[in-house]
């Protein structure tokens, strides 16, 4: 409802309904044409003299036609116009609109509505359809604009591209399209803050911006994402290749925001139409699959569109498919990986290896599959897999030999892992004692109070806990101190060379381990050769396995019964 | 006074004669000239031939500006920072930017090397740069 104060139509006792609500600029008149209200909207779109309306009293009882000749904005045409469908809509007791230009330099369009109210008054409203399509296109501008940076959107992106690609079909030239991802932004905001990381972000469109030509188009399509596309690209793709090198160049510079340094870098996909693709969806396509290439072949780098990343990217969802259906179909296997103690050769422990037994590619390791598995949250579920099958394989062993198994980042954190290994243990009847978890070093840097309760749980069901890749993480010694575990098994890249220094953390580490009471390992000694100088490194105390042939679960029979003989 | 500071070092990436060469430095220092004077920054740069060294000083927001310029430059490449932070007084409070050149450099025994090693220890060579175009400076001015 209007209320009746803020009503001026109340005031000269014109009956108010909701639905006629005029526009800023109106005036209310009689049947015969005498102004009984004038709004201050109308003396400013119409530039009447404003003291006219410094009281209201001022324009009452003038006439229609000589209010509007005082207006420089409506010319005597228009006047006439207005006179004369006032005069129809009387006569007609019709409401009715009429669209005339201003008589200003501009030559804006005025629209003109009149609508009667109540049984003896008019409403004449004008619009300055030019000042709303003004703000109809600022609207529109904020809708494509990238808050942020001023650059264009996604959306903007989205719409320009395709306008492109419609033009270089009209003049055969060829159009580039650039997708860049910023590396390491996300550190970024994070140590530093969203402020920090927002400036960067605005640093990076301004660099971005000086590779760039007055016609191509450049966009932030969101979070470190951004794009360029340039219209009649050049036939020879060397020039593609320096802007590519350019931007990974000046991107990788340092940049200097409220007194931090700051390093980040960036990796670009390239795609050229029409041969990586003619329209918007698969131009966009490959320039994401070079991008993803240039990504996954270590960062900062340009990469080129090639029709084989796309047999890649099939391939992958492809094995994708594939793998998520392993499981159900069992073809996931353990293999085993004898222990061997170097001083007595006796064989104390197997370490269970998954493979994946593919239907076409064969015997696979895990190399080949875990970081997909990774990506598609499949780790835990075969992780738990892997337990239940080793325990129940291991519960039919001979006593003395110990079943290793290294368990996973996310099988670690999942928080799921105590209950995996109860139920595999209570399944299979399998001795706790005789069961080896192996953490990796990296995981003992996270989260601190969720890896030191999991461990003492896992240690309360009578399990062992081993270290491994120890020296590739920077886990510090105090820290270990803190955790309950039983073995060190220090990194096969330790002892690999002749590395100096290695050798030195072999030494501390092996001294370490003996200070705590736990046993150290070297993992991968191929051969005696290397035993023996890791010994004079490292000392007595260095005990490790002897590289022993990998084996699938029907030779370990053979194994047990060698084992037994040699002992 | 307390003022921002920033050291850094970059490779020469111009192109052409001797002379070409003198002349994109000509073109560098009276554009930084003017360019600092107008943002109260002073600073000396230092070229060997091969390698730039150079500091900014002044307030943050005006190195900050002044430094992401210089980033966008294609003349050199491979810039490391070796020192930004705050900086009790001005080093080279007259200069706007002062220049010590290839000839420059040889008077000042190691300077080379200096420069050579900034590249692979930048934690410990802002000082060290500092210095030795302090004492570039003041043996030109003498």
């Amino acid at each position: 409802m209007e209320s009746a104060i803020s009503n001026p139509a109340v005031s000269v006792g014109v009956p108010w309904a909701t639905n006629q609500r005029p526009t800023e600029a109106f005036l209310i008149c009689t049947q015969d044409a005498q102004v009984v209200y004038a709004s201050k909207g109308l003396a400013a779109l119409l530039h009447l003299d404003s003291d006219q309306f410094a009281h209201a009293g001022a324009v009452r009882n003038q006439q229609l036609p000589p209010l509007l000749a005082a207006s420089a904005v409506i010319d005597p045409p228009a006047q006439a116009a207005i006179a004369s469908r006032f005069a129809q809509a009387r006569l007609a007791q019709a409401d009715c609109t009429l669209d005339f230009l201003s008589a200003t330099g501009e030559l804006q369009p005025i629209h003109l509505q009149i609508q009667q109210v109540g049984e003896a008054h008019w409403i004449l409203s004008f619009e300055d359809l030019g000042a709303r399509r003004a703000a109809e296109n600022d609207v529109a501008k904020l809708a494509f604009t990238d808050a942020l940076t001023g650059l264009g959107n996604r959306l903007r992106f989205r719409q320009s591209l395709p306008l492109a690609l419609g033009e270089r079909t009209v003049d055969a030239q060829r159009l580039a399209l650039l997708l860049i991802d910023l590396d390491r932004f996300k550190a970024v905001n994070d140590t530093l803050g969203h402020p920090v990381g927002d400036q960067l972000l605005r640093k990076v469109a301004e660099r971005l911006h000086t590779v760039i030509r007055q016609k191509d188009m450049l966009a932030r399509l969101g979070g470190d994402e951004f794009a360029i596309w340039l219209p009649s690209a050049s036939e020879d793709s060397d020039a593609l290749a320096r802007l590519g090198a350019r931007i990974v160049d000046l991107l990788g510079r340092p940049f200097l925001i409220e007194g931090h340094q700051v390093n980040i870098g960036a990796s670009v996909g390239i795609a050229v139409a029409p041969p990586d693709g003619s329209d918007y969806e698969s131009l966009m396509k490959s320039a994401d699959l070079a991008l993803y290439s240039a990504k996954s072949a270590g960062r900062g780098l340009f990469h080129f569109f090639d029709p084989a990343m796309e047999h890649r990217a099939q391939d992958r969802r492809r094995l994708e498919l594939d793998l998520r259906r392993a499981l159900a179909l069992r073809q996931f296997e353990l293999h085993y990986r004898p222990q061997v103690d170097v001083e007595t050769r006796n064989l104390f422990g197997l370490e269970a290896l998954l493979r994946w037994r593919h239907p076409e590619r064969g015997l696979l390791e895990p190399a080949s599959f875990l970081s997909l598995a990774e990506e598609i949250a499949l780790v835990v579920p075969i992780g738990r897999w892997m337990l239940e099958v080793a325990c129940r394989q291991a519960a039919s062993w001979p006593a003395n030999i110990k079943l290793v198994l290294a368990v996973s980042t996310p099988q670690f954190e999942s928080g799921s892992l105590v209950d995996s290994v109860k139920q595999a243990l209570a399944a299979s009847g399998l001795d706790p004692s005789r069961l080896e978890l192996e953490i990796t070093e990296r995981v003992l840097l996270s989260n601190e109070a969720f890896v030191v309760k999991t461990l003492y749980e896992l240690r309360a069901l009578g399990v062992r806990i081993g270290i491994s890749n120890f020296g590739t993480g920077y886990a510090s010694l105090t820290k270990l101190d803190s955790f309950p575990f039983d073995r060190i098994k220090m990194d096969t890249s330790l002892v690999e060379g002749e590395i100096v220094s290695h050798r030195a953390i072999v030494s501390a580490v092996v001294a370490f381990g003996a200070s705590l009471g736990v046993s150290t390992l070297v993992d991968g000694i191929r051969t005696e050769e290397q035993l023996a100088k890791l010994r004079a490194d490292g000392g007595r105390a260095v005990r490790g396995f002897l590289f022993v042939p990998t084996v699938s679960p029907v030779e370990l029979d053979g194994l047990f019964n060698r084992a037994v003989g040699a002992g | 006074m307390s003022v921002y500071q920033i050291v850094y070092c970059s490779k020469n990436r111009i192109d052409g004669s001797p002379e070409e060469v003198d002349a994109a430095i000509s073109s560098i220092l009276s554009t930084a000239r003017a360019k600092n004077q107008k943002a109260q920054i002073s600073g000396a740069l230092l070229f060997n031939g091969s390698a730039f060294a150079q500091v900014l000083e002044g307030p943050l927001a005006a190195v900050e500006d002044i430094f992401e310029h210089i980033q966008c430059d294609t003349r050199h490449s491979d810039v490391v920072v070796l020192r930004n932070g705050e900086s009790p007084a001005r080093v080279f409070s007259d200069w706007s930017m002062a220049y010590a050149d290839p000839a420059a450099v040889g008077t000042i025994p190691n300077s080379k090397i200096d420069l050579d090693e900034a590249f692979e220890n930048p934690s410990t060579s802002g000082p060290r740069i500092v210095s030795l175009l302090e004492q570039l400076v003041a043996a030109a001015s003498a």
